[in-house]
């Protein structure tokens, strides 16, 4: 997993306000003080906010946009020693009593070890997306642009009678596996071509509604039709099963 | 003006950075290169300038200028301003690698005079003429195929592509009655998934679909080969990568476990464990936490991939699925639904048609074809010696063989993976033979590594050094989003800066080169390769053109030549969509491939409610960079599986947290998906031990 600047925000929020809060719990019950190790659990998430940041721009440096294991390692120790280090000078507000090193120590380290072992692996076994999008739970998930999801008309050749045979006269060089039909404009080195093509002669959906195609169906073996009880017809001879939800085509279906 | 454009003529071929295709143009000088849509040569890439170099003609020479670009001109290693070019030499501008050769006038061709006698308008003739003269058409690239019959790859390229009959009379209807399939008599298939392609693509797409809940009488997969490895396989063993030795793939990417968990190098540390190996199960810790800046990146053993695929492939019930099949067309019926044609070979050897009828179809039909150098291609034609010319993805055993007895020179040609691993091979040989002697030639240096950001690729002896074969952030991280939000001509853009033939970053193959280097007996070349020859002893003479003032030319005797320049996958050469594209009409993506959207669903085939998805390096030029990696393959299935799921696809249930688990806690006791209990003793013997668990207990 390489992460985004997102993907690491919301896995630092996520983690520490679940892991994070747990354990510091626990160190509180143990401490008999709650107050001083949840105010270090959100130091430790603020001052990350920001780490996030100067992570992302070493990232951007290298060529791979990875975040090596090692990296990750000596990210936590700079973290926690920075948290500690601040809590020392006795100056962060609501941490009056400086936490023993000890204390520190187990409770950062507890949470550090938990989260890193969470993201080497099991986290996946519950979120399959995750891992994907960059360590994000949350994604916009943008519509394409200059792209519409269902089929618009496409510009397609001199349309005749089922024969798809290209028309030979005006077509220009074939260049480079691109099928458009018009002459390009310029040369493009990766044989792409940016510029819309003229008006077409024909426009025909590359969809057609299949009712609207004239069928060719007289003298044909009638198929023998099985209608599921999911409502879905089918051929009653081709194969054991409803085709549309799987069910086993039973004897006494209506013919 | 006129007549020095006469009497220059310059060609300059180059490859497509991505593709690997070969393009060439023949133009009058002067050549203009730049990002901007009036250049000669018009280039997408963040690193080329909108006016970045041009080619002139001075004193009856060319001369090379850069005009102040940003990121340099380069000839033989140097950024230039401006440099007098002899014919056939090289120079870079941005990623693109161009080879310039003078040409006389009358070799101009590109205007067919017929065109030139026509009186039109000066200007208009004139703009025809460079429209068709300036479309950098590409090469027709030789190609090997692979045979239908054995699935080995044939040593010759055949003249004409083979013309698949297809039945019902050709399918010339884009709309074929369902009727008119049962009439035809021929053995048809009903079913509601249809995976085309049966390799990895597939068994990807039929892994997510059972883990999703569909029930493996629901799914057929139509492929030449029964494990869906297979082919992926052989090309492993031909191109020298064993069971023991490991591939280029990351320890996450696991085609046996769509959650990627355990990865194969904890697979790997905890079977050494077991088998009391703490040695190997130390140096693999080592390389899984210090990838790859401390140590060089882990990347599992073929064997241990092969093994964990043939146990997921049983769990899932593969063998029900998979039917022996290659995919002849398809098109959609008057029901809404799919047909496809595809051709069964028989035990008596025949091949019969057959149909299978689905409502959604998954098309994954991997590379079709090989490339071979066109030089080599030609030689073997002319000579028919398909011996000591090779293509390093055939089988070339005997190549090892007859060096390991008697010693010998061996050319490699092409920079990528593959040409490493060849060189790990031969240095294994002349370990025994100190007479092996190896021959690398490049056609052009690679002065610069590609550039994205403030990022740059490295560069080690010519050849750029990545892990994997596109940047990591390319399959999970912000490349990936990056890629997927970008209109088409981004795409292409992106493509350009980050794609490129790299090898992995191996200091065990860094030490050979330069061990050899130093001790003379690897030695790199630089050029284009004119023309191959048999010498009387039976060694191929290789004729290369520098494009170097002081030596123009210089010819290299070697035993064997050995072409790693890799595969191809132009749609041209797949029969079944190359017919799709021109039956439906579809438009293509930047690279020419099938546009898909960022669900992988093929643009313009979906009919009622059936859809058509594609994956694998079909699709390269779309949403996704690295389509033909496992994970890739697995991104792809899972988009499509998610947006099957979405539309209600029957048999589908949305994957949450815990079904999730208890869909992985199942893949753990290698029971099949989604049914209470196993069906055959689930356990299967060979598949838990490879993972380190005693079969006796998982048995329910």
């Amino acid at each position: 997993m390489t992460p985004t600047l997102l993907g690491r925000w919301q896995i630092r929020l996520f983690l520490l306000g679940t892991v994070g809060v747990i354990i510091s719990l626990a160190v509180g019950l143990i401490l008999k003080d709650f107050g001083t190790p949840l105010f270090v659990l959100l130091y430790v998430f603020l001052f990350g906010i920001l780490w996030d940041l100067l992570y992302q721009l070493i990232t951007s440096f290298r060529w791979d946009r990875d975040w090596p294991t090692s990296f990750q390692v000596a990210a936590g120790i700079v973290e926690g020693a920075l948290v500690f280090l601040l809590l020392l000078t006795g100056k962060m507000p609501f941490v009056p009593n400086v936490p023993p090193f000890l204390v520190f120590l187990i409770q950062y380290g507890l949470i550090w070890l938990t989260i890193f072992v969470l993201l080497q692996g099991p986290m996946r076994i519950f979120f399959l997306n995750w891992r994907y999008q960059g360590g994000q739970w949350l994604i916009s998930r943008k519509p394409q642009p200059g792209y519409s999801f269902q089929q618009q008309p496409v510009a397609a050749p001199q349309f005749a009678g089922g024969n798809y045979q290209q028309p030979a006269a005006p077509a220009p060089q074939f260049a480079g596996g691109n099928y458009q039909q018009s002459p390009p404009p310029a040369f493009v080195a990766s044989n792409y071509q940016q510029q819309a093509a003229p008006a077409p002669q024909v426009i025909r959906s590359s969809n057609p509604d299949p009712r609207q195609l004239p069928g060719n169906a007289a003298g044909t073996p009638a198929v023998q039709p099985y209608v599921c009880s999911c409502g879905f017809a089918s051929d009653r001879a081709a194969g054991k099963f409803c085709p549309q939800c799987g069910k086993p085509k039973v004897q006494q279906g209506i013919t | 003006m006129q007549s020095d454009a006469q009497a220059l003529n310059v060609r300059l071929t180059w490859s497509d950075v991505v593709t690997g295709e070969g393009m060439e143009l023949i133009a009058p000088l002067p050549v203009t290169f730049g990002r901007a849509g009036d250049s000669t040569v018009t280039l997408n890439s963040n690193k080329v300038s909108r006016r970045h170099a041009v080619l002139r003609a001075q004193d009856g020479g060319v001369m090379l200028e850069d005009l102040q670009s940003t990121n340099g001109t380069y000839v033989n290693e140097n950024r230039i301003t401006r440099v007098p070019l002899p014919s056939g030499a090289g120079f870079q501008v941005g990623p693109f690698h161009f080879i310039m050769t003078v040409v006389p006038a009358q070799q101009q061709a590109s205007v067919p005079p017929s065109q030139a006698d026509q009186p039109l308008d000066r200007t208009e003739a004139y703009s025809q003429s460079l429209l068709r003269r300036f479309e950098g058409a590409p090469l027709n690239e030789s190609t090997l195929l692979f045979s239908h019959e054995s699935g080995n790859l044939m040593p010759v390229a055949p003249k004409e592509p083979e013309e698949a009959s297809l039945p019902l009379g050709g399918m010339r209807q884009p709309i074929i009655p369902l009727s008119e399939v049962y009439r035809s008599r021929l053995p048809v298939l009903e079913t509601t998934y249809l995976a085309v392609g049966g390799g990895i693509g597939s068994f990807a797409w039929t892994d997510h679909l059972r883990i999703y809940g569909v029930p493996a009488e629901q799914i057929i997969a139509i492929g030449p080969e029964p494990a869906p490895m297979g082919r992926y396989q052989r090309l492993c063993g031909n191109s020298q990568i064993p069971l023991h030795e490991r591939l280029r793939s990351n320890s996450d990417s696991c085609p046996d476990n769509i959650w990627g968990w355990p990865s194969y190098g904890l697979r790997e540390i905890w079977h050494s464990i077991g088998q009391g190996d703490f040695g190997n199960a130390m140096h693999v810790a080592k390389h899984v936490f210090g990838e790859p800046v401390l140590t060089d990146t882990y990347t599992p053993r073929s064997g241990d991939v092969f093994k964990a695929v043939d146990r997921e492939a049983f769990r899932i019930g593969w063998n029900h699925i998979w039917r022996q099949g290659r995919g002849l067309a398809i098109r959609k019926t008057d029901d809404g639904r799919y047909v496809v044609a595809y051709a069964q070979t028989n035990e008596r050897g025949q091949t019969v048609h057959q149909f299978a009828v689905a409502r959604y179809v998954h098309l994954a039909m991997g590379y079709p074809a090989i490339r071979i150098l066109d030089d080599i291609d030609e030689y073997r034609k002319c000579t028919q010696d398909v011996k000591h010319t090779v293509n390093a993805y055939e089988e070339h055993n005997h190549v090892y063989e007859y060096l390991l007895k008697h010693g010998g020179v061996v050319m490699i040609r092409g920079r990528g993976i593959v040409a490493s691993r060849v060189i790990q091979r031969l240095y294994e040989v002349r370990q025994q033979n100190k007479n092996v002697v190896i021959i690398h030639v490049h056609r052009s240096p690679v002065p610069v590594g590609h550039q994205d950001g403030h990022a740059r690729r490295r560069v080690i002896n010519h050849v750029e050094l990545q892990p994997f074969n596109w940047p990591k952030g390319c399959w999970t991280g912000s490349m990936r989003l990056r890629l997927e939000r970008a209109d088409d001509q981004e795409r292409d853009r992106l493509l350009n800066d980050w794609g490129g033939t790299t090898t992995a970053d191996r200091k065990d193959w860094q030490r050979i080169a330069e061990r050899g280097l130093r001790e003379g007996w690897y030695q790199i070349y630089f050029g284009e390769v004119k023309r191959l020859e048999r010498t009387d002893r039976g060694q191929v003479l290789t004729q290369i053109s520098t494009g170097k003032p002081n030596q123009p030319e210089i010819s290299l005797k070697t035993d064997y030549i050995i072409d790693c320049t890799g595969l191809t996958a132009s749609i041209d050469k797949n029969f079944m969509l190359k017919d799709m594209v021109d039956c439906y009409h579809l438009r293509l993506n930047p690279k020419g491939r099938l546009r898909v959207t960022n669900d992988f669903e093929v643009d313009g085939m979906s009919t009622g409610s059936g859809r058509v998805y594609a994956s694998g390096v079909m699709t390269l030029g779309g949403p996704h960079a690295v389509v033909d990696s496992f994970l890739g393959l697995q991104y792809a299935a899972l988009r499509s599986v998610e947006d099957l799921t979405r539309q209600h696809a029957p048999g589908l249930h949305l994957l949450n947290p815990l079904r999730s688990f208890s869909q992985w806690m199942r893949w753990v006791r290698c029971v099949p998906p989604d049914r209470g209990t196993s069906t055959s003793g689930a356990a299967y013997a060979g598949g838990l031990q490879g993972l380190g668990v005693n079969p006796d207990h998982q048995r329910r």
